[in-house]
């Protein structure tokens, strides 16, 4: 019997021991004494896919920069589940990143809330000039962002093959072009194809990249206003046509099955891939995909209605305002998009465009003419505030249009109904 | 005649083996595709090109061991206390009466009824006050919920008071009473109740996240949850992360059904 | 039985620690909630006080009706049904598969206990796409292919049934557990009397195992209401507003609005129904046992 309870409370104290004494770091790591190494926190999402992984090409890459600064640099790979629960945390329990990444939804709030450091003091004019999107960073007033991953725009990508049988010779650069191409491939009746696909059924509202914000802003609309203060959908006719357009590809040409209705974006790239849709809106680095799965694929940058427009992504570098080492976070900030690191990153880890001028250019050869020749087309999601929720409630009424439940129209009017009462702007 | 309504045996093993077939085929799959390079998830497999290379890039890449580690102890942890824990209370509640008894156990079966999503901002709030964030205790602490006082104090409703009283008889303090006599004699629903409690925190993501914040403090599940990129997806990756957190609780539960059954069956909570 | 000196005194020992535990994890955090809800909130900087703003949102938000009706139906599905099937799985396996089959396809279908509900919602995600395996064998069988994730009522049939599925194997082991319990000769004093399987399926089984079914029920119940990751993954709360639940609304408002405040009103809206919906079915409960 005694042994039991000996047995048991060296079992409790062991454990409780452990726990209080092997864990636990809330600093980082044990410094060798007398060093005067300055302490950064890094945090990077992932996009490597196997072959070479994002924590080891960044931990490789950074430590010269780290040994030459003298700097016990930490880096984490942030999972892109809880992404925004992790930097909110992160910043109100003062454990937040000297540096992080951030994607424009998460801009106005977080810069709101004060987390987010301007930084524009830390960098040369010259400095300035060399990147191509500088001013992209600059909102709100403040420069609190340096993009840094700019592009991967969504384009629409066309199945050459299926076109051809169809009868179709030239790509569409018009909405009227499109209808009569998705009809034409319609009625060439290619056994298991889907002339047009949209992801309707994917649970993120990031699927509005691809399904609805181009033709909104090709039809001259746009969600916001230009202070990013007022929902504006109904400001012109742009949203409605825009919706109305779609409806119709959907009801009245029919060239959007219901097969097209159900698949998330990677169904719709996937499906793509086997060859089983003709023309579907994708981001563009989709196309290393489509060319492994051997599909001859071409694409527009942009249809035309009474503009043309191509959203791209536009996520930055940020540095957090509670920093203890701003000049050094600065310094990595300089040190991750100089252009060999960036070089490197595009070639191994994921291809994107160039950001400063001295940049080679390394992503997908056969867009290198859209981004030298296309970019003022390129349009990015609005920092607002509520923006979040316009965005979805949108997309809501969107699926509900698209199953045949409410108008374009009433779609429309429905979320600026809502922004207006529930969220006060 | 009478009518028969009865399902046949054989009819029945029918639909059971249909819906065990249903449980692990998704499963089945996870492990499949975790052989593969896939990137399209489709249903066309070459066994010739099936490899554990994934697994290997899982290990060589990450802090797996560490991150291994921290789930080890948060999970041991979590179970030890809970058991511990509630059967403490449980015994409170089986064996003592007091006033409000009644009252205090409801308030203990209201807190089941909230979700974690609520409770996280104010708990966090909480933690990072006390200055705990990154630590062990913060991880495994806020796991303990009044489950494992529910259902211990079921199995020891029928813990003979006689058994108790012959001991205290015989000189033996409270605590002794508890350890000596009751403890042995709950060993069963205390091993379900590990299973449940293993369960659940070994798949704890969203709590983890936000407290481990340091690298050396994450979880096997955090780990795994960053090989999803957001564009590309190397598939047969990302499932053989899945599978190597699927693995422990899979097997903890093989090993232990038994008892584990055995813990809820006399629970007597026919009662 | 003798009452004991220092009893209350005793009894508060052993529970104090699960209690502090408690107040400090589950009490004190609702009371946060409830002072939250009355603000507005985003973690980093200091509450500011709003009154019944968030209140009055949440009555006109169409996102929170949803919820409700969405969690009710939800609800009302699950629950029976996994409650049904786990029931008759155990009497099932009691009566004729006591055997290593029997044991077998009990752990079978634990299985999807085990797995994290995110697996599970990103596992059928795969499997119910438009050309998935799911539609596949519709084809097979000579039926029309499903809109699994993107129609309106079949995305909250989807989900329901991909959370009876990962639920059946716990409730099972459960019924299976109570159902061993019962005295063997009970069954073979209603077989001298001529009791079919049935009869004695409804004249004992059911009986004895009341509070067992109460407790599955109650779980259950408790369990739907905080369904999340499998409608995140799945469906992210669509098409429309068909799969918004509460804890999905309350989610979205705490991390992607960055409003605490909103988010605790709606949590206590969800917690005020929950304890409806328990009394509720405490009270049938009662007036079904004076019946009987």
């Amino acid at each position: 019997m005694k042994k039991r309870v000996v047995l048991l409370g060296l079992i409790i104290v062991l454990m409780v021991a452990s726990m209080l004494f092997a864990g636990g770091v809330s600093e980082s790591t044990v410094q060798t004494p007398g060093s005067k190494k300055a302490d950064i926190l890094l945090w990077l999402p992932p996009f490597g896919t196997g072959d070479s992984l994002d924590m080891d090409f960044w931990t490789k890459t950074l430590a010269p920069w780290a040994e030459q600064n003298n700097v016990n640099l930490t880096i984490e790979i942030t999972p892109w589940g809880g992404y925004e629960e992790k930097y909110l945390t992160g910043f109100a329990s003062g454990q937040g990143p000297d540096v992080g990444y951030m994607y424009l939804e998460m801009f106005n709030d977080f810069i709101e809330m004060g987390t987010l450091e301007d930084i524009d003091q830390f960098f040369t004019q010259d400095e300035k000039n060399n990147y191509l999107y500088w001013t992209q960073g600059t909102i709100k007033g403040g420069q609190y962002a340096l993009p840094f991953i700019v592009g991967n725009p969504r384009i629409p990508f066309f199945n050459m093959d299926h076109l051809a049988k169809a009868g179709v010779t030239e790509l569409p650069t018009t909405w009227d072009e499109l209808v009569d191409c998705l009809l034409k491939v319609k009625q060439a009746n290619i056994p298991g194809v889907m002339p047009f696909a949209q992801e309707w059924a994917d649970p993120a509202i990031g699927a509005l990249n691809n399904i609805f914000y181009p033709y909104l802003w090709q039809a001259g609309g746009d969600i916001y206003n230009e202070e990013g203060t007022k929902v504006v959908l109904l400001e012109n006719d742009a949203a409605i046509r825009a919706a109305q357009f779609l409806h119709d590809l959907r009801f009245k040409h029919q060239v959007l099955t219901n097969e097209s209705l159900a698949l998330s974006g990677n169904g719709i790239r996937e499906a793509f891939m086997k060859g089983n849709i003709a023309v579907a809106s994708m981001d563009a680095r989709s196309g290393v995909r489509l060319t492994e799965a051997g599909i001859n694929w071409d694409f527009v940058p942009s249809f035309e209605d009474t503009t043309k427009a191509i959203w791209v992504a536009s996520d930055s570098l940020v540095m957090n305002s509670a920093s203890k080492n701003k000049e050094i976070a600065a310094s990595l900030m300089k040190y991750i998009t100089s252009a060999p690191v960036m070089e490197a990153y595009h070639t191994s880890i994921a291809t994107f465009p160039p950001i400063t001028k001295d940049e080679a250019y390394n992503d997908n050869p056969r867009f290198k003419d859209m981004f030298d020749n296309e970019y003022m087309y390129f349009r990015t999601l609005p920092v607002a505030e509520g923006a979040f929720k316009v965005m979805d409630v949108l997309y809501k009424n969107l699926q509900l249009m698209m199953l045949g439940d409410l108008s374009p129209k009433k779609a429309i009017s429905n979320t600026v109904d809502y922004s207006k009462s529930v969220l006060g702007n | 005649m009478k009518k028969s309504y009865k399902i046949s045996p054989s009819l029945q093993a029918l639909i059971i083996t249909f819906f065990a077939l249903l449980a692990i085929l998704p499963f089945v799959y996870m492990s499949l595709v975790s052989l593969t390079q896939k990137e399209i998830l489709d249903f066309s497999f070459d066994p010739a090109t099936f490899s554990f290379i994934n697994y290997v890039r899982v290990f060589r890449n990450f802090n797996i061991l560490v991150n291994f580690k921290n789930s080890l102890i948060v999970t041991s942890s979590a179970c030890f206390f809970n058991a511990l824990i509630s059967s403490m209370a449980a015994y409170g509640f089986a064996k003592k009466r007091f006033a409000y008894r009644n009252q205090l156990f409801a308030l203990y079966l209201a807190t089941l009824m909230i979700p974690a999503q609520v409770t996280l901002i104010p708990v966090f709030v909480i933690i990072r006050s006390l200055g705990l964030m990154n630590t062990y205790p913060a991880l495994v602490f806020p796991i303990l919920n009044a489950f494992g006082v529910f259902l211990v104090r079921q199995f020891m409703v029928n813990v003979p008071d006689e058994l108790l009283e012959a001991s205290r008889i015989d000189g033996c303090n409270e605590l002794r009473v508890f350890f000596q006599v009751v403890i042995p004699l709950i060993k069963p629903v205390l091993i379900s109740l590990t299973i449940f409690t293993f369960i659940t925190s070994w798949n704890d993501f969203l709590w983890p996240l936000v407290i481990a914040s340091r690298p050396n403090m994450k979880t096997l599940t955090l780990a795994i949850a960053a090989l999803k990129g957001n564009y590309s997806t190397n598939y047969g990756l990302v499932m053989a992360g899945s599978t190597i957190t699927f693995l422990p609780p899979f097997l903890l539960y093989i090993v232990l059904q038994r008892q584990f059954i055995a813990g809820i069956a006399l629970s007597g909570i026919k009662g | 039985m003798k009452i004991h000196r220092n009893e209350a005194k005793h009894a508060m020992l052993f529970i104090l620690p699960s209690l502090l535990l408690l107040i400090t994890f589950s009490v004190l955090p609702i009371l946060m909630d409830v002072y939250f809800s009355f603000t507005k909130y985003n973690i980093i900087q200091k509450p500011e006080w709003v009154g019944l703003a968030n209140f009055s949102r949440m009555f006109k938000d169409q996102y929170v009706w949803a919820s409700l009706k969405n969690t009710t139906l939800f609800t009302l599905f699950t629950v029976p049904v996994q409650t049904g099937i786990s029931l008759v799985f155990a009497a099932w396996i009691a009566s004729h598969f006591q055997n290593r089959y029997g044991r077998v396809v009990k752990s079978a279908l634990f299985i999807p206990v085990i797995a994290s509900a995110v697996l599970v919602g990103t596992l059928w995600s795969m499997l119910l796409t438009p050309r998935g395996p799911v539609n596949t064998m519709l084809g097979l069988l000579g039926l029309d292919t499903v809109n699994w994730l993107g129609g309106k009522i079949s995305s909250l049939l989807s989900v329901s049934m991909v959370s009876v599925w990962k639920n059946i194997g716990y409730f099972l082991v459960i019924f299976y557990a109570g159902i061993m319990d019962i005295p063997a000769s009970h069954y073979e004093a209603a077989k001298v009397d001529g009791a079919t399987g049935l009869q004695q399926f409804f004249y004992i089984t059911l009986p004895s195992l009341s509070s067992v079914t109460y407790l599955v029920v109650t779980l259950g119940t408790i369990w739907s209401f905080q369904v999340f990751d499998i409608v995140y993954t799945m469906t992210g709360g669509g098409p429309g507003l068909s799969t918004v639940t509460l804890v999905l609304t309350i989610y979205n408002a705490a991390f992607k609005e960055y409003n605490m405040g909103y988010a605790s009103a709606v949590a206590l809206l969800m917690f005020l129904f929950v304890i409806i919906i328990q009394a509720l079915q405490k009270s049938l409960v009662r007036t079904g046992r004076e019946d009987s």
